[in-house]
Formats: C-alpha cells, structure tokens, sequence
C-alpha cells in the first residue's frame, strides 16, 4: 500500500530529518509511529500524501510511484488528521467534516448524511453540527478532525496524534472506536503517537524511530520482547511492557488446568475478557499460581498460569 | 445661532439643489469605489502568492498614497483634462493602498494549519482560495474597504474643483462667494454619507467577525 525505500529529506542543508527510511505498510495494517518528539514523524507521514517532497529515494503508494500520482487525486485518496487538528473556523461542524466530499462535488444531501453519520461514529451529538470550532472543547475538536478524515472513505487513513488532547477515559473509548473503525470499515491506517500504551494498544505494526531513522519494527511481542536495538530497549522499556500486560487479554494465553488440580478446586476466576494484569495481580494477592477463566457466558475455558505465562511464543 | 438657523433654511430652500449634487458624490464615489475594491482585491490575491512581488506593488501604491491629493488631481488634469473621468482615476488610485495591503496580509496571515489540513484533503488551489483562504480573509478585507469606502466619499470632494460634480461643488461655490452656509452645508451632507456608509460596512463587518474568531 505505501513503500518507502531509501528515501531521505531534509528540510536546511547539512540536517537530514529522515535518513535512508525504508519501510512498508501492506494493506490492512494499522502501524504507529512512536519516537521522541522532532525525531521526523510527522515529516515521514506527510511524504505519504506527498506535502512533502523527499529529495532522494522511491516513494509508492498503492503500487504507483509518487511522482506518476496527481498530486491532488493523492490526497484525496488518503485520509489525514493534522497533528494540530486544523478545523476550518469559519465552517460549522457539519461543513468541516463534509469538507473532503464538498471539494469532490458532492450533492447537499451525501454531504448532510455523512456528517450526521460521522458525529456518531465519534461519539459526539447531533446538535454539534450546527457549532462552530471554537465552541468545541480540544477533544471534541480532535473527534471531529477524525470525522473530517473520514468524509471521502478513504482506503489509506494518516492520523497525526489525533488523540494528544482527549483525557484519560475519553481516549481509551476513542482507541477502541479507532480499532473499530480500522476493523469493520477494513482501512490501512498510520497513526503518531508519544504514547506508548498507545501505540502497543493500537498497532499491529510498531515502528519505534530515533532522529530519522527506524530503529526497531515489529508487533506489539516483537518490540515488548524481543527489540534488537539498544534504543528502542529503553525507550519502550517495562513502560511498553506494563502496557503489554494491561492490553493482551487473558484469552490469548488460557491453558489446561494443572494436572493434579481439578477445575472443581479453584475458587479464584477471571474472566478471559481481562488483560493479563488483571490475572497477575490475582495470583501474587493469593499466592497462588493458578487460577480459572470463564468466558462472558460464565463457561468454564480453562486455566490462567503464571507457569503457563513464561511458555508463550512472544 | 443666526448661522445654523440660515444653514436648515439653505438645505430647505436649496433641497433639489443639494439632493442632485448628493445623489452625484454618491455616484461618483461608488464608482470609483467599485473600481477599487475590484482592482485592489484582484491585486491582493494575485500578489498574495508572491513575496517579492508584493513588496514591490505595495511599496509603489504606498509611495502613490503619499502624494498630496491636490497635487494628484492636478497632474491627471494635465493627462486627461478636467472631469468626473479624471476624478475617478485619482479616487482610484488613492484608494487601492487600503484594498490591496489588506487583501494581502489577509490571505497570507491565515494559519498554516489551516492550509495544511485543506491542502492535505486535497484542495485544488482555486479551492483552497475560494474556500478556505478567502473567507478566513474577508473581515481583514472588508475592514480595508471600509477605511477606503470613508477616505474615497471624503477626497470626492476634493474633486469638484478640477471639474467633477458631487457636494464639492457646493463647498467650492460657497468658498469662491463667500457664503459660508454653503461651504459647510456641502462639508456636512459629505461628513454625513461617509458616517452613514462607514456604518453600514460597520455592520457587516461585525457580523463577519462574530464567525471566524
Ligand atoms: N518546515 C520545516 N522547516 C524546517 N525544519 C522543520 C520543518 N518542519 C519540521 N522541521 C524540523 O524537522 C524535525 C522533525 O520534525 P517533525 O515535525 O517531523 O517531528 P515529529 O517527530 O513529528 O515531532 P513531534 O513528536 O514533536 O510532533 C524537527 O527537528 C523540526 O524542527
Ligand atoms: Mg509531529
């Protein structure tokens, strides 16, 4: 879907901002870039969309060389949530978010439908439509940039830190949305983030990056487990791990119950819905090493093993 | 008193006299000010896309601006004899200063992220500037016109005296036979058009406002 391939850029002479970058985004993935701030994230995202020419190395987006796209079909081919949000002032909610379908011609009706559709899908009301920017709280703005992204339904989305103003609860309900969003609607999205958690929660694909360059790519196992490079060690570090832990569910790691205990002796259960954390913190406050996992039904799955943990294939 | 009791009986006598001499200020000025709004707001989109050009258009219209308005009248007399045509060309040339600086720290000073996020969704340049540049534009814009709108009303009196009509016919017929009541009867009813037009833009201006900040 997207390749980059040696591709290098610089802003002033003599301060290369990406360096010889080579990386791909199949179809259907959901990568995030996680790096430290000014290390060229938002550079690379906007070299997706072309804003940003790169001096030297190939650029392709769905199969087609950079240079052979029309600039403005490019970007109206691809979905783009600004690091600033950017809503246009003078617009009410809903023309902001129809915006991408009004460049494009659509009829007053498409354009009406969308936005009412788009206001739901995050999670705002009805009667923000008809509000202006500057009536919205930093949050709600940044709902709304996600909703404008998605006007067009574009099959590749760039997100820029879309959630960096939403609070604690209110961004672990957007998280999921995204997640669903990227799950029903099958979009190939890229997604920038400070925030580790962030990025282990929402990523199949992590690219973890240092003053222009990847330092480690991988899943959410491969970067928490198994990260090669000294760099992305720290920077993920038992942060990324923590996350790991309160983000993997119980589900993806229940085993058989323990040979000589059976199932009508355990008396602690977790439900296999709960992140591992959930079963760690259960075990060390009993002192026991096992205990049962039922399903959302209340049935019996099987056995959650501190033991069993250290086995997992990362 | 005497002097404000004879200046009401003047407007009442004369009121054919002055609405006819109002109703060609009026003319006069909208004229030129038609001409300026559409040459200044042209000029300021097309330099808005150059730095260097800017400084150079801006920096001429300015030295334009600083030319006594005596003086200008009065060379265009030598090129296109006296008239309301003459009138108009240094009404116009006076008023594009306002129009077009504006016009062009308007567009260039919306934000950048603005203009990234609708160029990043893929708007074509005509859209970028009709859609979002322009309208983001337009109270920076209006509030130009509206400096110019007062200044073109007020120098259109000036312009009587190479010949075109308007209030200052009044003002210069009053001087030249020393009667006073004319003079600031002719002075008043312009004092009164461009209070009555800086309103109006006033107004709109204001309303403009209230949706972009
Ligand atoms: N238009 C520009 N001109 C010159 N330098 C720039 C420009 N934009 C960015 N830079 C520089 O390029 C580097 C990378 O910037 P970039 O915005 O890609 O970082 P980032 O990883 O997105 O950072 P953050 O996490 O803070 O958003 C920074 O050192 C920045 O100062
Ligand atoms: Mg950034």
């Amino acid at each position: 879907m997207i390749e980059f391939r040696d591709v290098s850029q610089q802003y002033q002479a003599g301060k290369p901002i990406i360096r010889h970058l080579s990386l791909t985004v199949s179809q259907g993935e959901f990568v995030v870039l996680i790096g430290p701030s000014g290390c060229g994230k938002t550079t690379l995202l906007k070299m997706m969309n072309g804003l940003i020419k790169p001096d030297s190395g190939e650029i392709r987006i769905k199969g087609k060389e950079l240079k052979a796209w029309d600039p403005i079909t490019l970007k109206r081919n691809i979905g783009y949530v600004i690091q600033q949000v950017g809503l246009f002032p003078h617009l009410t909610i809903e023309k902001n978010i129809a915006y991408a379908l009004d460049i494009q011609k659509a009829s007053e009706t498409v354009k009406k439908e969308r936005a009412r559709e788009l206001i739901q899908l995050v999670g705002l009301e009805e009667n923000y439509l008809a509000k202006y920017p500057n009536e919205l709280s930093g949050g709600q703005k940044q709902r709304v940039g996600i909703a404008r992204a998605l006007a067009a339904d574009p099959e590749i989305i760039l997100m820029d830190e879309p959630l960096g103003a939403v609070d604690q609860i209110n961004r672990g309900v957007l998280q999921d949305e995204i997640i669903r969003i990227y799950q029903t609607l099958n979009k190939t999205i890229v997604f920038v983030t400070h925030d580790i958690e962030e990025a282990i929660k929402l990523g199949t694909k992590i690219v973890v990056m240092n003053q222009g360059e990847i330092m480690e790519m991988g899943s959410r196992d491969a970067i928490v487990f198994h990260s090669k490079s000294h760099f992305a060690d720290d920077f993920i570090g038992n942060k990324g791990f923590l996350s790991y832990l309160n983000i993997v569910k119980i589900e993806q790691v229940v085993c058989p119950f323990n040979g000589n205990v059976s199932e009508k002796e355990i008396t602690l259960w977790v439900s296999a819905a709960d992140p591992l954390i959930v079963g760690i913190r259960i075990c060390l406050e009993n002192g026991v090493n096992q205990i049962g996992v039922r399903d959302g039904a209340g049935q019996v799955v099987g056995a959650f093993d501190l033991g069993c943990l250290s086995r997992l294939k990362f | 008193m005497e002097f404000i009791k004879n200046l009401g009986e003047l407007l009442k006598t004369r009121s054919d006299f002055f609405i006819e001499l109002l109703l060609q200020h009026l003319v006069l000025s909208l004229i030129a000010i038609v001409i300026i709004t559409v040459v200044g707001v042209t000029t300021g989109v097309l330099i808005a896309k150059s730095q260097k050009a800017a400084s150079v258009v801006i920096g001429l219209t300015n030295v334009l601006y600083t030319i006594p308005s005596i003086a200008m009248f009065g060379f265009f007399v030598s090129i296109t004899g006296i008239g309301n045509t003459t009138a108009i060309i240094a009404l116009v040339i006076y008023g594009l200063l306002p129009v077009i600086r504006n016009t062009y720290v308007g567009l260039t000073e919306v934000d950048d992220q603005i203009l990234e996020a609708a160029v990043g969704m893929g708007s074509t340049p005509w859209q970028l500037l009709s859609k979002i540049q322009f309208p983001l534009a337009l109270p920076v814009i209006i509030a130009g016109i509206r400096s110019m709108v007062v200044m073109t009303i007020a120098l259109a009196g000036i312009a009587s005296f190479i010949g075109a009509g308007g209030l200052g016919v009044a003002i210069w017929r009053g001087i030249t036979t020393n009667f006073d009541e004319m003079t600031v009867a002719g002075s008043l009813l312009v004092a009164l058009l461009a209070f009555v037009a800086d309103g109006i833009l006033g107004i709109i201006e204001k309303r403009l406002l209230r949706r972009t900040k």
